[in-house]
């Protein structure tokens, strides 16, 4: 690939600014693995122009804003196609149509505002039923409705766009895998024997550095919803202690309350980091509960790295349709080093309220498994370490094993989310960093695409 | 002495980070049990409002207080001639939930104005020279009357702020699960999202139905209104401005569905915080 092919061009609907568009088209350049250079023309052009490097196949979109007035009921699932290959990505009501002209796509409607509102939970905010508890249930989406609830849109648009503009997909992940899985346990409940063989287990499937994510809340922090271990006392960490000897990640398992409450959280990490002897950066809470974009804010300013609260608590799915890691806009601080991954399968998902055949269970996976792989995603797993007493939670960990073993048969990766966020700041970092927006000169200067006349009405002049 | 000063947004950021008053005023809607218990509250605990504006429901109201409008210092003589027990207005419409009633009873001094908004409630609140005003529960707010008063409008909300804004907030807090709380806040132009002042816990109880959590959010509300002016009379309440992203704001009526959940929820005593 030549030093052009590793710039998306993105020149914007007009002279800006447009923080969040940008943040989502980077957002897109990370996982199609560019750099991304912004130009900006003097005037409100109302669409995005797009391409790869230099020259090439363009992609031309119309602006329709942050996708903030997009309705529940009012997007679509819509096809698309780019040669032989096709994903599912979302639009607003009014319809998708391709137009192709040459090797040149317009469509006539805006694709990036629909991630924004996915990314950002839009259709949560519509949706009142997401504080029950705090929790948002898959049978609420409406992407459950459009049978979607597991399908990767962000990553399905970003592929696409890729296609169009002749940027193919990159291998995502350690030893160069084209997707992953992350594996992560949370500690509910401490049992003699439950750490030695949850760790036994995944040595065996050869998982490297699995996060488990640890509760540190005291009894004033705590709830009858919370487990009842104190990290503090010798009992939990005579039972905890296999985990400080292996080689794992540790998160925080955040209590009911402290998805809302700074001040637990912060006194969570510390009790935890006390405990471990190094950084806490991951947390996930207890029960999902989840604010959007509160509880995300506090983590970043409490010092957490990333998040991996976001899931259903009653159906496995994508809950902000988005199947790898995505960095978090903050309303206040715009791109913030501090990254999202949500959970898409969950172990009391296949059991509880309803327990899944094996036949069920496995054609689920199986079209996961496809999604995932063919967009070079990665796959968030949450199974609770007390289910390993198979006594009590028979077959629980069988759907692990099973979930694993099929995993390396495809190509997948299997490591801690911690592993798997390094290959994503490494490439956030390359496209990022390497690529500050146009500025040339004296304000007058062009973008020049003339060699690309057809897909141009003339050049743009650059205003910053 | 702190100045709201509004910016372009309309959102208040304080000159100072304490809000300290001498003297208030009451605003509001003439029948109100919110509004009376915070009323109540606040006269109960020996602070004495400088006057009251009710917004005016009949045109009599208006007829009998628009002589008032114009005269300076009216509130010094307003309440001379009152006896507690005849009607506080032609109708004799006097309730528990009555502003003028209480006004009565207490001998605070009144008047009718047509709205909160309009230039008679603000030329009045400028001319009383106070420091701050107790709404008492209203409309929203616009600019005149936000910026009547050195230290702004002061509202209680019976929910955790900036967590919870809009209507039915405590209902949504409890749908959610979360411990309940009242707020103090002063008004700014958004819903619920100027600073906020202080917060008091709102317990529930084991055998509680949703009026009984209603009814003790009014009596908490008045108890937190107290506290608060009281606070910013002797010493001065520090301020805790908020930001836009704290809080999701509800709106409109919470569906009847949600509401039947939340009393079964209750029925079956599973609320995660009772005390």
């Amino acid at each position: 690939m030549s030093e052009t092919h590793t710039r998306l061009q993105v020149m914007m609907p007009g002279p800006g600014p447009f923080p969040y568009q940008e943040h989502l088209w980077r957002l897109v350049g990370a996982h199609l693995g560019l750099a991304v250079r912004f130009g900006y023309p003097s005037e409100p052009a109302g669409e995005y122009r797009v391409f790869c490097g230099s020259g090439g196949p363009s992609l031309r979109m119309p602006f329709e804003g942050g996708g903030g007035d997009l309705l529940a009921d009012g997007v679509r699932l819509h096809r698309v196609r780019q040669g032989r290959r096709r994903w599912k990505v979302l639009a607003g009501a009014k319809g998708l149509k391709v137009k192709c002209q040459g090797a040149d796509v317009t469509v006539n409607t805006d694709l990036i505002g629909p991630l924004g509102w996915l990314l950002s939970l839009g259709e949560e905010g519509q949706i009142y039923r997401r504080d029950r508890y705090g929790l948002f249930q898959g049978q609420d989406s409406v992407r459950r409705r459009m049978g979607a609830l597991s399908e990767p849109i962000f990553e399905n648009t970003a592929a696409w766009i890729g296609a169009v503009v002749d940027a193919p997909l990159p291998p995502a992940y350690a030893r160069e895998a084209t997707w992953a899985v992350a594996v992560s346990c949370d500690v509910d409940v401490l049992g003699d024997g439950y750490i030695p063989a949850v760790l036994e287990f995944l040595d065996e499937h050869r998982v490297e550095r699995p996060t488990f994510m640890i509760c540190a809340h005291s009894e004033e922090e705590g709830t009858i919803r919370d487990p009842s271990y104190d990290i503090t006392t010798d009992s939990a960490s005579r039972l905890l202690e296999p985990l400080r000897q292996a080689d794992v990640e540790v998160g925080l398992h955040g209590s009911y309350l402290a998805h809302d409450r700074p001040g637990f959280l912060m006194a969570q990490k510390c009790r935890l980091e006390q405990w471990w002897g190094r950084s806490v950066q991951g947390h996930r809470a207890h029960f999902y509960r989840f604010a959007y974009p509160r509880s995300w804010a506090w983590q970043h300013r409490c010092g957490f790295l990333y998040d991996a609260s976001l899931g259903y608590p009653d159906l496995p799915g994508l809950r902000s349709a988005c199947a790898s890691p995505t960095m978090f806009y903050d309303h206040e601080r715009g791109s913030v080093p501090f990254t999202v991954f949500p959970t898409a399968v969950l172990d009391q998902h296949f059991f509880w309220p309803t327990r899944w055949s094996r036949r069920k269970f496995r054609k689920y996976i199986s079209a996961l498994f496809k999604r995932i792989a063919r967009i070079n995603g990665a796959l968030l797993l949450d199974w609770h370490t007390y289910t390993i007493d198979a006594q009590r939670y028979r077959g629980w960990w069988d759907r692990l094993d099973e979930i694993l073993s099929w995993a390396r048969e495809a190509g997948a990766c299997s490591s801690g989310i911690g592993k798997v966020l390094e290959d994503y700041r490494r490439r956030w970092e390359r496209c990022t960093v390497q690529c500050p927006a146009l500025v040339l000169g004296d304000g007058t200067d062009t973008l020049d695409l003339s060699d690309r006349s057809a897909n141009n009405q003339g050049p743009f002049p650059i205003v910053r | 002495m702190p100045r709201p000063v509004y910016s372009s947004k309309g959102s208040v950021v304080m000159e100072k980070d304490v809000c300290h008053i001498q003297s208030f005023a009451v605003i509001g809607l003439p029948v109100t049990r919110h509004g009376v218990s915070l009323i109540r509250h606040v006269v109960e605990a020996g602070l004495r409002p400088k006057f009251g504006l009710i917004i005016a429901q009949r045109d009599d109201q208006l007829e009998r207080s628009s002589g008032l409008w114009s005269v300076p210092e009216w509130w010094e003589k307003a309440a001379e001639g009152w006896s507690e027990t005849e009607p506080a207005s032609e109708s004799g419409a006097i309730g528990e939930d009555s502003v003028e009633a209480l006004y009565r009873v207490h001998r605070v001094p009144y008047v009718f104005v047509p709205d909160l908004n309009g230039q008679v409630a603000c030329e009045i609140i400028s001319r009383g020279a106070v420091d701050a005003i107790l709404l008492a529960e209203g409309p929203i707010l616009r600019e005149p009357i936000l910026r009547a008063s050195r230290c702004g409008v002061v509202n209680v909300h019976a929910a955790p702020l900036p967590e919870y804004r809009g209507n039915h907030a405590t209902r949504w807090a409890l749908y959610h699960d979360e411990p309940l709380c009242v707020s103090a806040h002063i008004v700014d132009k958004g819903i619920d999202t100027g600073p906020i002042l202080a917060r008091q816990h709102l317990p529930v109880m084991r055998t509680d139905t949703l009026v009984d959590v209603d009814e003790r959010g009014f009596k908490v509300c008045g108890e937190l209104a107290a506290e608060v002016f009281a606070h910013a009379i002797r010493t001065g309440v520090p301020i805790q401005p908020q930001r836009p992203w704290q809080g999701r704001t509800f709106k409109g009526q919470m569906p009847r569905e949600f509401i039947e959940e939340l009393e079964r929820r209750l029925r079956d005593q599973e609320y995660s915080h009772y005390e």
